[in-house]
């Protein structure tokens, strides 16, 4: 089978996944907590939002290592977190990113990316796919493992 | 409130959201659903994967209404690690996907301040390398492309 052409391929390592499981008058504070990332100058990864079985946001920031501890301060003094239970940390992970013209037009790209994923062990931590792009997280043991994986999916044309 | 200078503002209607709660089973239980969407030439619009350590993830598609049955067929009555998939559907669904310049956390702040300030409930967020994209109700979207509007700018 034809590999998939992208125009890119990155991987940053040394990434943490934060996630939060919030109430809806917490949830309601998160616009003022970014605010204070904005201007610790505290870049997002990205972040995925859901609702669990009860309606509850759930929020997934991915972010630097470096910035964990910030971060993790930011949450539990903005929100009034509870010290355990609500939020839940991962860290050592790497951010792959596939960048291409055509994924979200064209059906298949996350099936063969997560085949080839699966077949060759690696976990995906999270994972945000729309428009132009698909953002993956790792576990950072397995980035090497996983980048080879992509290759065989995946072919960057040269310039 | 100074507006923030963005590249695009995207609306989309005629969607669903369909949710697999509490995925178990790795990566390979999500091989295992996208693989017979890919055959069926079933297109997602938007996907997120996400939970943490301890909080068992959930998939959250965004699929065009003339394909949610599709969709449905294929993933509905699957079993991971012995229990059936929990699958939940919400429609109609609208995406509004923004398109920034770089500032990502204030990008975000406002987007979410948006919906909030027009009572637009967010159903899933997920982000692309030039996008943020939501999913809510259908009817409620051009609601929250107005309040966008309170705190955004077209770039130009």
């Amino acid at each position: 089978m034809a590999k998939i052409r992208v125009h890119n391929i990155l991987c940053s390592g040394e990434q943490a996944l934060l996630t939060l499981r919030l109430d809806l008058r917490r949830a309601e504070f998160l616009p003022s907590i970014l605010y204070a990332f904005r201007e610790e100058k505290i870049p997002v990864s990205f972040l995925l939002h859901s609702l669990d079985r009860k309606g509850d946001p759930i929020l997934t920031l991915i972010l630097r290592s470096e910035d964990l501890g910030w971060a993790r301060a930011a949450f539990q003094e903005g929100l009034d977190l509870p010290s355990r239970g609500m939020m839940e940390i991962q860290d050592k992970a790497a951010l792959i990113t596939l960048y291409g013209p055509h994924l979200g037009e064209k059906p298949g790209v996350a099936a063969r990316m997560l085949s080839s994923l699966a077949k060759d062990g690696v976990e995906v931590l999270a994972l945000s796919a729309s428009i132009n792009s698909c953002l993956l997280l790792v576990p950072g043991e397995s980035s090497s493992r996983a980048l080879q994986s992509l290759q065989r999916v995946f072919e960057i044309p040269p310039a | 409130m100074k507006k923030i200078q963005i590249a695009g503002l995207r609306q989309a209607l005629h969607f669903s959201q369909i949710e697999v709660l509490a995925l178990s089973g790795g990566t390979q239980a999500l091989a295992r659903i996208f693989d017979p969407l890919a055959e069926s030439g079933i297109n997602l619009e938007f996907v997120a994967f996400h939970g943490g350590p301890k909080v068992p993830p959930n998939l959250i598609l965004g699929v065009h209404k003339n394909q949610v049955a599709a969709t449905l067929g294929l993933i509905k009555g699957r079993k991971e690690e012995g229990r059936p998939l929990e699958i939940r559907c919400r429609e109609p669904a609208g995406m509004i996907s923004l398109f920034p310049h770089g500032n990502r956390p204030a990008v975000i702040g406002n987007f979410l301040a948006a919906f909030r300030e027009a009572e637009v409930e967010i159903w899933a967020l997920g982000f692309s390398l030039s996008a943020i994209s939501a999913l809510g109700e259908e009817s409620r979207i051009p609601r929250a492309l107005i309040a966008l509007k309170d705190f955004f700018e077209l770039a130009g």
